[in-house]
């Protein structure tokens, strides 16, 4: 479903003399539909710019990244034209990132119906519904559904983050440490859920820690390490 | 679904050169040479050879330090400035909900419109709000009055469905309609901002230009309006072009975005590319300046 090929990354940063900074190199590894792929390696050897790459947030250097896309049939997502991107984002691939960033005045309940209305199409009551739902099995007080995420605490940012990736089960999930600021009661749930998606479906491609709960549902691991 | 992709307006080489301009004014201006006069003729290259391509009900931003030619650019597509160069095709000839305006052909110039013309295409098919509440409205005319100007351009004659379409559009942009009568002087920045705003949807356009549609407001009122378009535009499904210089207000509404500097368009790309992987030394200035 997703075969990457020496993909590389590499930063030229201008204001220090277009100072170089070689964030990957050479990574290749092919993921079937329905797994679940752990991305380790020390902090720093480049896990978030590999799933910022797939998701094109960043622009890879070189290499190739294959997505076999419902629509768009093998498609690359280094080189795939934005509307194509934009398209498959929306229909396809979702992407958790480490942190929140929303519109302020918007509910925590309507942030996480929002992707159900834009994309399934759902009506506003019944996206709320299972956002509602949704947001119960994560652990969110329900005083805090009609709150603004703002004001919530790290943990339930991140798992408001969570939500709102997993309710419309995209068809590739990208986590990029979904579980760093959670306590192990809330992790245990949010293994759950995604363990869940899994079982639908969804190909998962996550940044693991060793000592994480996630280890246990997920099937291969993929080392970063300094060679690339 | 294959129409999505194709754009509802195609921009070639916009130019706008105040003063009179020689052959080498758009040699002799741009980021590389960190100016936009040229150096032989004394003329400002306001914004030089801009071309992209807008899609449908997508929000677009465009950024850049003041100067840039930011506004220009959706002053030109608006027709407010006649531009010295350049061509604007508009693909959408299935938009027109009033058989009286006649909409140009789709392989038809829109520079070349006489103003007649361009005149009937902004009353049908476009919206724009002002960073200046100033130039959008007429400050003395009630905020209902303001309204109904643009619901007559575009063919309205009814009275009663002139003043229940201002009071809808008021209440969606959270005005008390008890106010439909006050003229917009009597009213905050932020209010005005959003009489604008509704006096820009009141003719159901299919783009909708937003020239820094939230600076100057305090931070609440900021949040509200722009609450106020996202909802907006996922409900009309609206093209939108969003010009700022807040790259928060970029990050959070739009999908593609434009980075302008001296008159030229030095990056573009998707916005979370611009905001985390900037290419160009400008881009990557501007995004590690932010707060």
């Amino acid at each position: 479903m997703l075969e990457i090929e020496q993909l590389s990354k590499t930063f030229h940063i201008h204001s220090l003399g277009r100072k170089r900074i070689q964030a990957l190199e050479d990574v290749s590894f092919q993921v079937a539909a329905g797994e679940f792929w752990g991305v380790a390696g020390p902090s720093g050897i480049g896990k978030s710019t590999l799933l910022k790459c797939i998701y094109r947030t960043y622009l890879s250097s070189g290499g190739r990244i294959w997505y076999d896309s419902r629509r768009w049939g093998r498609i690359d997502l280094a080189r795939a034209a934005h509307q194509v991107i934009l398209e498959v984002r929306q229909t396809e691939i979702g992407y958790v990132s480490q942190f929140l960033q929303v519109l302020p005045r918007v509910t925590a309940l309507d942030l996480v119906a929002e992707p159900l209305l834009l994309k399934n199409g759902l009506s506003t009551g019944e996206a709320r519904k299972i956002a509602a739902g949704f947001l119960e099995r994560l652990q969110i007080p329900s005083n805090l559904f009609e709150a603004y995420p703002v004001t919530f605490s790290g943990g339930e940012q991140q798992r408001l983050n969570l939500a709102r990736a997993v309710i419309w089960k995209p068809r590739l999930l990208l986590l990029d440490e979904p579980t760093a600021s959670l306590d192990p009661q809330s992790i245990a749930i949010v293994v759950d859920i995604l363990k869940q998606l899994k079982e639908q479906g969804t190909t998962l491609i996550g940044i693991s820690h060793h000592d994480d709960l996630m280890q246990a549902i997920i099937d291969r691991v993929y080392a970063l390490s300094q060679e690339n | 679904m294959m129409q999505q992709w194709q754009p509802v307006l195609t921009i070639k080489d916009l130019t706008k050169i105040y003063g009179g301009g020689c052959p080498r004014c758009l040699e002799v201006t741009g980021p590389e040479f960190e100016t936009n006069i040229c150096c032989h003729c004394g003329a400002v290259v306001a914004c030089g050879q801009v071309s992209f391509e807008l899609y449908p009900a997508e929000v677009l931003g465009i950024v850049g330090e003041s100067g840039s030619g930011k506004s220009t650019v959706v002053r030109l597509l608006y027709f407010d400035y006649d531009s010295s160069g350049g061509e604007i095709y508009f693909h959408n000839a299935a938009v027109s909900a009033n058989p009286q305006v006649k909409l140009p052909q789709t392989d038809e110039n829109l520079l070349t419109l006489n103003s007649f013309q361009k005149r009937q295409l902004r009353h049908a098919c476009l919206g724009m709000v002002y960073q200046n509440p100033h130039l959008g409205l007429r400050m003395a005319v009630s905020s209902g009055g303001n309204i109904a100007e643009r619901l007559i351009m575009a063919g309205c004659r009814h009275i009663g469905q002139m003043r229940g379409r201002s009071a809808d559009l008021l209440a969606k942009t959270e005005i008390p309609v008890q106010r439909l009568d006050e003229p917009p002087r009597n009213f905050s920045g932020g209010m005005r901002q959003r009489v604008q705003i509704a006096k820009a949807l009141s003719n159901n356009p299919v783009i909708l230009f937003l020239d820094e549609v939230t600076t100057g407001l305090d931070l609440s009122v900021q949040a509200r309006v722009l609450d106020l378009i996202r909802q907006l535009q996922s409900e009309f499904h609206l093209t939108v072009i969003v010009v700022s210089h807040d790259l928060g207000v970029i990050r959070l509404l739009t999908s593609r975005t434009m980075v302008m500097k001296c008159g030229r368009v030095v990056e573009s790309g998707l916005t979370d590319q611009i905001l985390e992987d900037p290419q160009h030394p400008y881009t990557q200035l501007l995004v590690s300046s932010q707060l």
